[in-house]
């Protein structure tokens, strides 16, 4: 055993390292983290102007509720309306100028120049038309693989030139504002950066006939639906939970797919706001199926165990579940992960590794046959589950399922919980012998 | 060492170093430091690095060691035992943390 950790210590940590630490997807998740408020705030919005039910087809107290509903929908509409398009329809446009702020940091170099670099060049690249006229359309989910592959180009075809002084003016005399040197001095090398992406855009409109949304859509549609598939799900989450067992963070795998997750998720969103029925989405898998169908009390889906781990007469056992209890409301776990430990445990290695796939396979189905209606909004991971399920879907069967799925998990972990306590009561109690 | 010791706890959110965080003021409090511990998300460690006296790792990043001692100018890096981190054994990962410094 010792050997054998040892050996996925050396070959999986660098691994890990350089996913997870590399300057783009820092970069990015980083610019997901200052979003989260604005993505709760956008789904909110659009949850509070869509009533779940037309009270002309509802009866006594649930017809007064979503009669009260659709008057405040009605009132507020206009207001949160745009609250809602501005923040979802122009997620791809933040993340862009996210990127350009972090990169910057990343190289401790003045953001602000950066930022509206990699904007610009987004823009650049998102807005027009082969007939010359502009659109809008992908500067929200559907430009969000561009946001990211622009900006991350854009950046660095910025920083080289800047740090090669290419066409650096330096303003003579000590007077000058330093925010004009920093603007002013690098004027050739963001011409160039815009220059460039104008025209490649250009070329690829004028060859392509398409822009640079269109054509990365069409590349990355067979990943996308790949993962939102059942075997992608079933895959994906195998993946997460080999690296939890191992004691390490998921952020390898679920830092990439958050592109994806958000790619389908802004899609479902943009589908409700234009009028299409929840149970007929485009997609299933997306951020909230992941982080509120699966991954219910954290990784491994351990909401029920750290129930159970509570109620253990095992002395370790106990002390770890009343710590982990609370904080797996909030999908909090490692207190169970390392301290059960669940980590390199081979007894409870096949729930903790299977759980959290079923959970997805079952919502899957669930939601691909219409009982429960799919995701188009997302409280946010930190939700406790049943709730943040149902103002995802806004559906109450998506409040049950979540219940079941509990229940099924908790009946899982059951038999391997108690295999696990017994060896842990025997050691106590050999220990409390020796003492 | 300085007077007024100052943390940095890392892990991939900040969220279950939170946990972390208060119980090592407690601790702190009951030794009679002054500690301020922060906990950040890996991603905003390098903003929040500055000036600190330590930075302790939870156990599921620990992967990000080496590279972030090689990054952190001389500031002391660890990584808190996995054991430690699951129990929230705060007595043991200060005592660590002491002799670190």
């Amino acid at each position: 055993m010792e050997k054998f950790s040892n050996f996925i210590e050396k070959r999986i940590a660098p691994f890990a390292n350089s996913v997870a630490r590399n300057k783009y997807m820092l970069a990015l998740q980083n610019a997901f983290l200052s979003l989260i408020p604005f993505i709760t705030i956008g789904s909110l919005a659009l949850v509070i102007i869509s009533p779940p039910a037309d009270y002309a087809n509802c009866e006594g107290i649930v017809r007064s509720i979503m009669f009260g509903w659709a008057k405040l929908a009605e009132w507020t509409g206009p207001t949160l309306g745009f609250v809602n398009m501005v923040t979802m329809n122009a997620i791809a446009l933040y993340v862009a100028i996210g990127m350009g702020l972090n990169l910057a940091n990343y190289y401790k170099m003045k953001p602000a120049m950066p930022m509206l670099v990699t904007a610009m060049s987004f823009l650049i690249c998102a807005t027009m038309n082969a007939d010359g006229t502009l659109t809008f359309d992908h500067l929200g989910g559907t430009g969000l693989f561009t946001a990211i592959l622009v900006s991350a180009i854009s950046f660095e075809l910025y920083r080289v030139l800047t740090e090669k002084k290419v066409g650096r003016i330096d303003l003579p005399g000590g007077g000058v504002p330093p925010a004009l040197l920093e603007s002013l001095g690098n004027l050739v090398p963001t011409t160039i950066v815009l220059l460039v992406f104008g025209a490649v855009s250009q070329i690829l409109l004028a060859v392509a006939g398409t822009g640079f949304p269109d054509l990365l859509t069409v590349i990355m549609t067979p990943i996308v639906n790949a993962v939102d598939s059942i075997g992608g799900v079933i895959i994906l989450a195998v993946l997460v939970m080999v690296f939890w067992w191992f004691g390490i963070h998921d952020a390898v795998i679920t830092g990439p797919m958050d592109a994806f997750l958000t790619t389908t998720y802004t899609a479902n969103m943009t589908a409700f706001a234009a009028g299409t029925a929840a149970v007929s989405l485009p997609y299933i898998v997306t951020k909230p199926f992941w982080w509120h169908f699966m991954t219910i009390g954290g990784s491994g889906a351990t909401l029920g165990l750290a129930v159970l781990a509570c109620m253990s007469k095992s002395k370790q056992i106990k002390t770890v579940g009343r710590l982990a209890l609370v904080p797996s409301l909030f999908n909090i776990n490692e207190p169970l992960i390392f301290g059960l430990p669940l980590m390199y445990n081979p007894v409870m290695m096949i729930p903790f590794i299977f759980v959290m796939p079923l959970n997805g396979v079952i919502t899957y189905i669930c939601m691909s046959t219409g009982i429960v209606s799919r995701t188009f909004a997302y409280a946010g991971w930190n939700m406790f589950c049943p709730i943040g399920a149902w103002i995802d879907t806004m559906d109450f069967k998506a409040f049950l399922l979540i219940l079941v799925l509990i229940v099924i998990d908790v009946v899982i972990y059951f038999p391997f919980f108690k295999l696990y306590e017994k060896k842990k009561l025997e050691e106590e109690a050999s220990v409390e012998k020796e003492a | 060492m300085a007077q007024n010791m100052k943390i940095v706890l890392v892990c991939n959110a900040g969220m279950s170093t939170g946990i972390m965080k208060m119980k090592l003021e407690e601790e702190a409090k009951k030794r009679g430091l002054e500690a301020e511990v922060d906990a950040v998300p890996m991603v905003e460690l390098e903003e929040n690095m500055d000036g600190c006296d330590a930075v302790l790792l939870g156990p599921q990043i620990r992967f990000a060691l080496d590279d972030i001692r090689k990054k952190s100018g001389g500031i002391p890096v660890m990584a808190i035992a996995p054991q430690d981190f699951g129990m929230m054994n705060a007595p043991r990962v200060m005592e660590q943390l002491l002799e670190l410094l």
